[in-house]
């Protein structure tokens, strides 16, 4: 017996695995049924019934299709052998329009002053399924308005459409058993348990999941009406779980990062601490252009003169041998690639390994967080940033190197080497000022830089584009989304040209040819915005004005 | 006595449940053993009488259909138990009783609670299981203390618990009390219920059979049901059959409610005539009272005129032919001057007061449909009112996890069906034309009480 | 009897009837014990606060989340405090075609109370209830545990002044859970007393005390 079944939806024949839902079935061939309550990452309620469809089932014996008991919905309905689907017929659409009437009825329209306004899933079944007046004459049901849960999330019981995909994530993915819906009939409201702070780090991801402006984010409310934002595949920094994201920015502003669908890393969702990671952006200082502290360079020199500088003081080192380099885990794949070609093929360094630049975060948990709270130790290493096998030296070897006097130019990537949480600032800075030369690339300034020969600036992550391999070893790409900071170079460029500089030649040519020769497959592990659940985008009004396809 | 023979008497030629002289002590073991009790169990379980599955089979030939509303035939239902079940199979006996009107059940286990422990007993035995939960609806106090303790002396007594009278077979019983949610009478809700939870119903497929309590393959029937097993098993399909119709076998307990002389819970046989259990069982209309309207089988089922009641037989077919149900049997009488719109009224302020909240259609629409009600009876509605109610109640049906919104929307288009002209005159005169008052049938204002308070035979749990 | 919430446990009945409980209902499924004890806990604590949803959860154990969820959709479970006597008077069709918002306007007259609300004295709390399965003793109103049934203006009258003299009874045993109602048991003026024609149902054999 075959474990694959076909069915048929709207004509359309399809093969799924057994046990496929409907509404699984129908999406692969391309037909999308409207849902409230449904979410690929929760288990199946069926409680909205925005899903039903004209589901007819085989009856062997009597060698013909019987349509279903009761109307049937699809999120909970298996796809079976030789099933028939309609979903557009009139029947459907009638009670499609049904359902958002009764959803309707008593709901406020807060459009003008609610959050959601504009990826809304309300609004947009309203306008594919409804269009209709309302034909309420009564007083509307009255809740409770402005509830906190916990310091992030505001609930609307109002707005709130008894869904229940926050509960069911509550219970079954963070397992904090936080929410719950209490009372019966249209009493009924989402409750925060009276033994909850709802202060884990998982919160914020049941607003993202609320297909209504029920569940908002404190850090979002009336900050920005969505359809000003662009959207940008990004990938968050904040630990080795590497969570895909989408960063939401307007005019050189990141303004939100939510969650991007990608099942064999963080599924749907992400943490709080990753969301808010955003607001480090603005705290960095940092430089427009190179900074020299050092005899015959100009103390704001050009990128040319900088860099030929730089390409001296590292050009002896391949005879010398007196080389440190130290690499970030925040370094993207091709920068990790070009670095590591410089220092080791170029220059011919022993001296190389990764520090790491955030020490303090979440602790592991069973969900998302890792214990590294840096996005790409894994890639970095993988790329080839250790410790030469001849003569090498790792980190703490590299900086009793430096306090003895025993490098002549040490190359660091990024900040936070002096600040290391767990060593003593006063001895980092003093081990470090014995080294004549350092030469320090990086986005963000800080102690090291008053100590640095050479400050080359760099690109932070919101700014490039680049891959990081997480912990399990998926690689995810992140797109630039803000206008770089002005005078900063892009560092898998900077790295190249640093290579010629050097004295040598620069291992690939182009940025493509680098994820070709780190071996990944340039397209394996893009997802647009737009896929999946949760990038509701596509459906969006929003998505609608910026002449993206819809299929409403 | 022969082993597969028992003792099993039937009173006033058709009373097969309420076999004993009502108003007596009839609920101690001592006083069931003098009525046969147990002896059927014996018959089956040591006798020998059926296997399991013949048992099964005498209940699906006996026509028997669930008696808690839905009239489904219960053999059937045992039959969907899979040949190869994932878990120890349950018995839940549905004793939430919570339709308006009914109260049929209570009488059951306050008067007569071994005839259901027999029942389980038996029921067990046919289905494969040792676990038996039943679920008493929480304001049933005295029912549920009587049906505990009924289980307590069938335990003490050797007729519960393990290797029964040396058979092999073991029964476990359970009284388990709602909390006060008439949603808990749909099976999926009471075992939600059961397991704790909110007593929110499941989306079906899959059915209790394959996939019910604690995920074990459940057979959930109500308490007359069960109840009736005992006398099949002893009679056969023949002797249950000796009594009903083609489709409506059996007897069955009729709880009548209304300006009648004697309310209460009649045994009759199924087909017996409306007219006849109004006339001869209940005396009659009281005084003065004539019969304006019928509901037949607990408020959920469409209601008909006096005239028509007067035609129906009390069986699911002439019901249907009625344009009404049988339901539960919980027959209510309205009597002339009564509001039809007031009395709509206050069923769907029962409806919105009992809906779960789990799905859109049902939360929503039966407070919607409750307020336009209340509008109408106090006079503040225009003529297309009428028309929206009907069409709200139109949507709701069908489309939700479980009947609760159907089952406030028959009697929604029902009431107007039939008594359209009573929502229109309050929209004309803009005004309750009853007064927005039910009738004091009574005369209770003056000082006048329920005239069973004189009737021994009903001074009890009628 | 008002209990102090602050510092909850179990009586020794109780706690012998939790222990027994959990054998009624299978090992990984313990969540079943919600309704029970929740029953429990009203009949101990008098009324279901925060601090007893509290309770029963950890005593279970299950997450509160799933005993407040419970205890706010079921009607028996008060959430507030009550009146030593909950006068449930059933207002659904039978019974109002009967009279019972006669009765229910009467009862609000006599005491000086709306629905829903509670003597000031702490005596009484009425309210309407949906369909109590005994429509054919109408009008009637259930009372704590008790079902007082045919009910004329002058039994309600009765009735009240009846229950005002009813003295809450000291004694653990009685008191014990047995099941669903509101409230410790109380000794009700019909067991053993020939209570007038009101009451349509005289229970032989039901003990002071109210098991």
């Amino acid at each position: 017996m075959s474990d694959q079944v076909t069915l048929t939806i709207d004509g359309k024949e399809v093969t799924v695995p057994k046990g496929t839902k409907v509404i699984d079935a129908a999406k692969e061939v391309g037909v999308e049924i409207p849902h409230f309550c449904y979410h690929p990452g929760l288990p199946v309620d069926g409680n909205c019934r925005m899903c039903i469809a004209d589901v007819r089932t085989w009856n062997a014996r009597a060698e013909k299709h019987f349509p279903a008991r009761r109307p049937a919905v699809t999120c909970w309905t298996d796809a079976e052998e030789n099933m028939q689907v309609f979903t557009d017929t009139p029947e459907v659409k009638k009670s499609r329009a049904t359902v958002m009437e009764f959803l309707l009825i008593n709901h406020p329209i807060d459009c003008p002053i609610c959050d959601k306004a504009g990826e809304c899933m309300l609004q947009d079944h309203y306008m594919g399924h409804d269009r209709k007046r309302s034909e309420l004459r009564e007083e509307k049901v009255h809740k409770p308005r402005l509830v906190e849960f916990g310091e992030r999330i505001v609930y609307n019981g109002e707005r709130c459409i008894l869904c229940s995909r926050c509960t069911r994530f509550t219970t079954h993915v963070s397992k904090t058993f936080d929410l719950g819906i209490v009372n019966r009939g249209d009493r009924a409201i989402v409750e925060l348990a009276q033994d909850s702070d709802f202060d884990h780090a998982y919160t914020d991801n049941v607003a993202d999941i609320c297909p209504v402006g029920a569940l908002t984010k404190q850090d979002f409310r009336f900050k920005k009406r969505v359809w000003f934002l662009k959207h940008t595949d990004g990938v968050c920094g904040g630990c080795s779980r590497n969570c895909n994201t989408v960063v939401d920015h307007d005019r050189a502003e990141v303004i939100r990062v939510m969650p991007r669908r990608r099942d064999e890393i963080n599924e749907h969702w992400m943490c709080n601490e990753g969301r808010d990671l955003y607001k480090t952006l603005g705290e960095a200082v940092r430089t427009s252009a190179p900074i020299a502290k050092v005899e015959g360079l100009a103390t704001a020199p050009g990128w040319d003169a900088a860099l030929a500088w730089a390409g001296e003081q590292l050009a002896p080192q391949k005879k010398n041998g007196k080389l440190a380099a130290i690499a970030s885990p925040w370094m993207t794949n091709e920068e990790a690639l070009v670095f590591t070609h410089l220092v080791t093929k170029v220059l011919k360094g022993q001296w190389l390994d990764v520090k790491d630049d955030v020490v303090d975060g979440y602790p592991a948990d069973d969900l998302l967080h890792t214990d590294d709270h840096n996005p790409n130790r894994n890639g970095v290493i993988a790329a080839g940033c250790v410790p030469g096998k001849k003569d090498g030296k790792d980190l703490p070897a590299i900086l009793e190197a430096c306090a003895a006097g025993e490098v002549e130019v040490l190359l660091v990537w990024g900040p936070g080497l002096v600040n290391h949480y767990d060593r003593d600032a006063a001895a980092m800075v003093e081990a470090l000022s014995s080294v004549p030369v350092i030469i320090q690339i990086t986005d963000a300034l800080d102690e090291l830089s008053e100590l640095a020969a050479l400050v080359l600036p760099a690109r932070n992550w919101a700014e490039r584009n680049g891959t990081w391999t997480n912990v399990d070893g998926h690689h995810s790409r992140f797109k630039k989304a803000l206008r770089p900071h002005g005078g900063s170079r892009d560092g898998f460029e900077l790295l190249s040209e640093l290579c010629v500089a050097a004295g040598g030649k620069p291992p690939v040519k182009t940025f493509k040819d680098a994820r070709k020769k780190l071996k990944q497959d340039p397209d394996s592990d893009v997802r647009d915005v737009g896929d999946g659940e949760f990038s509701f985008f596509k459906n969006q009004s929003l998505y609608r004005h910026h002449g993206g396809a819809t299929e409403v | 006595m022969a082993s597969t023979e028992s003792t099993y008497p039937v009173l006033d030629g058709h009373k097969v449940l309420l076999n004993y002289e009502r108003g007596t002590t009839s609920w101690p073991l001592a006083s069931y053993l003098e009525r046969g009790g147990y002896t059927t169990a014996k018959s089956v379980l040591v006798g020998k009488k059926y296997a399991p599955k013949e048992l099964i089979e005498t209940v699906k030939a006996s026509g028997l259909r669930g008696r808690g509303g839905a009239g489904f035939p219960t053999g059937l239902k045992w039959s969907f138990l899979p040949r190869e079940p994932q878990g120890p199979i349950q018995l839940v006996v549905n004793a939430d009783e919570s339709e308006p009107g009914t109260f049929k059940d209570r009488v059951i286990m306050e008067e007569n609670p071994h005839v259901l422990i027999e029942g389980c007993v038996l029921s067990c035995y046919a289905i494969g299981s040792d676990s038996c939960y039943i679920y008493i609806r929480g304001e049933y106090v005295p029912a549920i203390k009587r049906m505990t303790a009924a289980v307590e002396e069938a335990y003490a007594a050797g007729h519960l618990g393990s290797d029964i009278y040396g058979s092999g077979f073991t029964c476990n019983i359970t009284v388990h009390s709602g909390a006060g949610a008439y949603i808990c009478g749909e099976e999926t809700g009471l075992i939600e219920s059961l397991e704790g939870k909110k007593g929110q119903p499941r989306i079906k497929p899959p059915f209790p059979a394959v996939y019910g309590v604690f995920g074990y393959p459940t057979i959930v029937n109500n308490v007359e049901s069960i109840a009736a097993v005992t006398y099949i098993a002893h009679a056969g399909a023949d002797g249950y059959r000796a009594w009903g119709t083609e489709k409506s076998a059996g007897t069955k307990l009729f709880s009548v409610s209304g300006p009648v002389k004697r309310p209460g819970v009649y045994e009759v046989p199924m087909g017996y005539p409306f007219k006849d259990l109004l006339n001869n069982e209940c005396g009659g209309m009281l005084d003065g009272v004539g019969l304006k309207a019928l509901i037949v089988g607990g408020s959920s089922v469409p209601v008909v005129t006096g005239e028509t009641a007067l035609k129906i037989n009390m069986d699911y077919e002439s019901c249907a032919e009625h344009k009404t149900l049988l339901g539960s049997g919980g027959v209510i009488v309205i009597g002339e001057g009564t509001c039809m719109v007031r009395a709509l009224m206050t069923l769907l302020r029962f409806y919105h007061h009992e809906s779960c909240g789990q799905c859109t259609p049902c939360r929503e629409g039966t407070g919607w449909i409750e307020r336009i009600v209340q509008r109408i009876e106090v006079g503040d509605a225009k003529p297309g009112d009428i028309d929206e109610l009907y069409r709200i109640a139109d949507n709701m049906e069908l489309r939700t996890i479980c009947t609760l919104a159907d089952a406030a929307a028959w009697p929604t288009k029902s009431f107007i069906d039939v008594f359209r002209e009573e929502f229109e005159a309050h929209i004309e005169k803009g005004c309750c034309p009853y007064d927005n008052q039910f009738p004091d049938h009574l005369n209770l204002r003056g000082g006048g009480k329920p005239q069973r308070h004189a009737d021994p035979e009903h001074a009890f749990i009628a | 009897m008002s209990v102090d919430h602050s510092n909850l446990s179990w009586s020794k009945p109780a706690a012998d009837r939790l222990e027994w409980l959990r054998t009624r209902y299978p090992a990984d499924h313990q969540r079943a014990l919600i309704l029970p004890v929740l029953h429990m806990a009203q009949r101990e604590f008098g009324w279901v606060s925060p601090q007893v949803v509290d309770f029963v959860a950890k005593s279970i154990p299950v997450p509160t989340i799933q005993v407040e969820e419970v205890a706010t959709f079921y009607t028996m479970y008060n959430k507030a405090p009550i009146g030593r006597w909950h006068l449930q008077v059933c207002h659904n069709i039978s019974c109002s075609l009967m009279g019972a918002e006669i009765v229910l306007e009467h009862i609000e007259g006599k005491l000086g109370i709306k629905r829903g609300e509670t003597t000031p004295d702490g005596e009484f709390t009425l309210m309407g209830a949906e369909c109590l399965g005994s429509c054919g003793t109408a009008p009637m109103m259930q009372v704590n545990d008790h079902y007082y049934e045919n009910l004329g203006l002058s039994d309600v009258d009765d009735l009240l002044a009846k229950l005002r003299a009813t003295p809450d009874i000291d004694n653990d045993e009685a008191n014990v859970a047995y099941g669903p109602g509101s409230g410790p048991s109380r000794a009700l003026p019909r067991d053993g007393e020939a209570f007038t024609a009101g009451s349509g149902v005289v229970l032989p054999g039901h003990a002071a005390g109210g098991h």
